[in-house]
């Protein structure tokens, strides 16, 4: 299995600080995993990754999901503000092209438009298949507004074409927000220091 | 801030022109831009509903707009000036009659019966940017040439604060300016314009605000101004502005119930630091660090730092002992800082594993550190191992070598700061870390700013938020 983070610098290092703990993660909980950082041409890699592939400069949107859409086999892809608490590779274990978690979260519960347009936060995605990246490209390229969420709105257009097997899984297990900083995060396989909460991860 | 709506312009452009060319033709004087003062204040009377309020503690001078100032004069205060900028007849009905006394400040896209409502009254004619800055400058170059243009956004109150710039301010007392309903209403008195819906909520520290789509831009665009332009802003009476002011911890602004922030904020003085040009893309939050390198970090320092990071890190094992080291957010400051100044010499208090060190970049670095020996000397680096900052300095000093740069990372002590400020140059950068209350960086600027006078206090990156404490003693001039 393979673990890829997308991360590049364009002025605050705070991301190379959460990469640097997610890595810590990944290799302390699933340490046969190849973990690819992938970036723009510029940016520095980070350290201690196996590999790293580089794409030109571009909008972080679109570069990420050309990224995942080069992704063959099986993949976890993260966002870099996200720690394992403990090996997941058991989820490859179903059959699915894409394994996306929800967003019952009863201590963050989503607005009516998430709920309508994106109930699925890609902050982790188990991929198995390339082709629904790159149809969600496509779909993306599309939006007439492409801002910070539009990459979950086109997800989830793929994810309702119904041309892709997609697994849900239990965003509190697979994606959880912490309610605190001190949040013990019970029963949480992989935590998501989403939005502010950030700053508790790099502390 | 994103500003949230994409909304159109209330009346076309081309009708927007004609009132223009209409107003140009009255030969009415110009507004002419005048220095800035940096002690003057001009109070400002927006029609928010919190007006009602807090106008009781207006000064002088004044200036108010839209009903506000036929509002006040009914309550025996008379504004020295009433802004305009909407180009919608519906505001004439509220500036008529006119208020004695008052000077008019219209924008040319005014509709022609405003003009003509307050004919009698002393009237100065502004031009608002009106579609884009490059459209309307070859309007008025064709129509009215050699006369400024201003930039306001979306609405009258934001417009106040550009045209008291130009009235020679840059401290403002804000009253009114709520960006959203009380109750049912929207202003502290009667309004002609077109009623808006409530139908926008906004969150700030749960409590929920109740606003429109334009208002809700004009506050996001507000937070914007703060942060962007020179200008020392106190906001009085509750509303949805006020409570972003509060939350978004703006350093040049405040709410007047903040006490201590707000004497701070009126007391302050903006400073001038030359700068190369920086994109306003690449600044997300702007701050004299940035006018100082911050705003443009290298990929490659990030790299090197990275690198480096992991190689000190090894050396705290062998620390006597062990302490904090720099981030690398304060490690990438204080290299685009150097960036900037380009200091032959650069001198630190504070070595540790050699983090700072790393990031020092100069022809030549003087570093000691008390209880540490654990960074080794190079050609390029000078180390005082075991060495206080004052006995560095006395040595330096004797050696004839000045700083160009100071970085404090280490609690002075009283009887050795007279000898550290010798060792600076009359016009070094002084960097200090763990500025916050009671840290280390507090209490040395408090040793050190009475005797650098001239010098001007920069606090800590706000786009760094909580990750870096670094702020700074910089020369004025």
């Amino acid at each position: 299995m393979k673990v890829g983070f997308y991360t590049v610098f364009r002025h605050d290092p705070i991301h190379y600080t959460l990469a640097a703990r997610l890595l810590a993660s990944i290799r302390k909980h699933m340490p046969g995993a190849e973990v690819w950082h992938f970036t723009d041409e510029t940016s520095p890699i980070v350290l201690g990754v196996d590999e790293a592939r580089r794409l030109p400069h571009g909008k972080m949107l679109e570069r990420r999901l050309e990224h995942y859409a080069l992704c063959e086999g099986d993949w976890l892809l993260l966002d870099t503000d996200v720690i394992l608490k403990r090996d997941v590779s058991d989820v490859f274990e179903h059959h699915f092209d894409v394994a996306l978690a929800d967003r019952n979260w009863p201590h963050k519960t989503p607005t009516q438009e998430y709920l309508l347009s994106m109930p699925f936060n890609t902050g982790v995605c188990f991929s198995r298949y390339p082709g629904f990246w790159a149809d969600t490209l496509t779909a993306w390229r599309a939006l007439p507004e492409q801002d910070w969420l539009s990459e979950q709105r086109a997800v989830y257009q793929v994810v309702r074409t119904g041309a892709f097997r997609v697994r849900i899984l239990d965003g509190m297990v697979y994606n959880y927000p912490p309610k605190a900083e001190d949040d013990p995060c019970e029963g949480a396989a992989i935590v998501h220091y989403k939005g502010n909460r950030k700053g508790w991860m790099a502390a | 801030m994103k500003v949230p709506f994409s909304l159109t312009a209330a009346v076309e452009l081309e009708k927007r022109r004609e009132q223009m060319l209409s107003a140009i033709a009255r030969g009415l004087p110009r507004l002419q831009p005048v220095p800035i003062s940096d002690t003057a204040v001009l109070h400002i009377a927006c029609y928010g509903p919190s007006l009602a309020d807090t106008w009781q503690s207006l000064g002088r001078p004044l200036l108010s707009m839209s009903g506000a100032t036929r509002w006040l004069h009914d309550r025996g205060v008379t504004p020295d000036y009433h802004i305009e900028m909407d180009p919608r007849a519906d505001k004439t009905p509220m500036l008529t009659p006119p208020v004695p006394g008052v000077t008019y400040l219209l924008a040319s896209v005014c509709h022609p019966s405003l003009f003509d409502a307050v004919s009698e009254e002393r009237v100065v004619l502004w031009h608002v940017v009106s579609s884009t800055e490059e459209e309307d400058e070859k309007f008025l170059l064709e129509h009215d040439p050699g006369q400024w243009q201003f930039a306001s956004g979306s609405n009258v109150g934001l417009g106040a604060l550009q045209i008291g710039g130009a009235l020679g301010f840059r401290h403002f007392e804000v009253h009114g300016m709520d960006g959203s309903f009380q109750g049912d209403r929207r202003h502290a008195g009667i309004h002609t314009g077109k009623p808006q819906k409530a139908d926008q909520t906004w969150q700030v520290n749960h409590k929920q605000w109740y606003t429109s789509r334009v208002m809700a831009n004009g506050v996001a665009e507000t937070i914007n101004a703060l942060r962007l332009y020179p200008m020392f802003c106190v906001f009085h009476g509750d509303g949805l502005t006020q409570a972003l002011v509060r939350e978004e911890n703006i350093p040049t602004a405040c709410c007047a119930d903040e006490t201590v922030k707000a004497a701070s904020v009126r007391a302050a003085r903006a400073m001038f630091v030359d700068h190369t040009q920086i994109q306003r893309k690449d600044v997300k939050c702007w701050s004299a660090w940035d006018a100082m390198g911050c705003a443009k970090f290298r990929p490659e320092w990030l790299e090197r730092f990275l690198t480096a990071r992991v190689e000190n890190e090894r050396r705290r094992e062998r620390a006597t002992f062990n302490t904090g080291s720099v981030g690398i957010e304060a490690m990438l400051q204080l290299r685009a800082v150097c960036e900037w100044k380009r200091p032959k010499v650069a001198v630190e208090v504070g070595t540790f594993i050699g983090n700072s060190t790393v990031a020092l970049e100069a022809e030549h670095v003087y570093t000691c550190d008390q209880t540490n020996d654990v960074f080794p000397a190079s050609e390029r680096i000078t180390t005082f191992p075991g060495r206080s900052a004052g006995e560095m300095c006395e040595q330096l000093v004797e050696r004839k070598v000045r700083a160009d740069l100071m970085f404090i990372d280490g609690r002075l002590r009283n009887r050795e700061v007279p000898l550290v400020k010798l060792a600076a140059r009359p016009d070094a950068v002084w960097i200090f870390d763990d500025f916050f209350a009671g840290g280390k960086g507090e209490a040395n600027i408090k040793k050190l700013a009475p005797l650098l006078p001239g010098y001007g206090f920069v606090g800590p990156y706000p786009a760094f938020k909580d990750r870096s404490s670094l702020a700074m003693l910089v020369p004025l001039s």
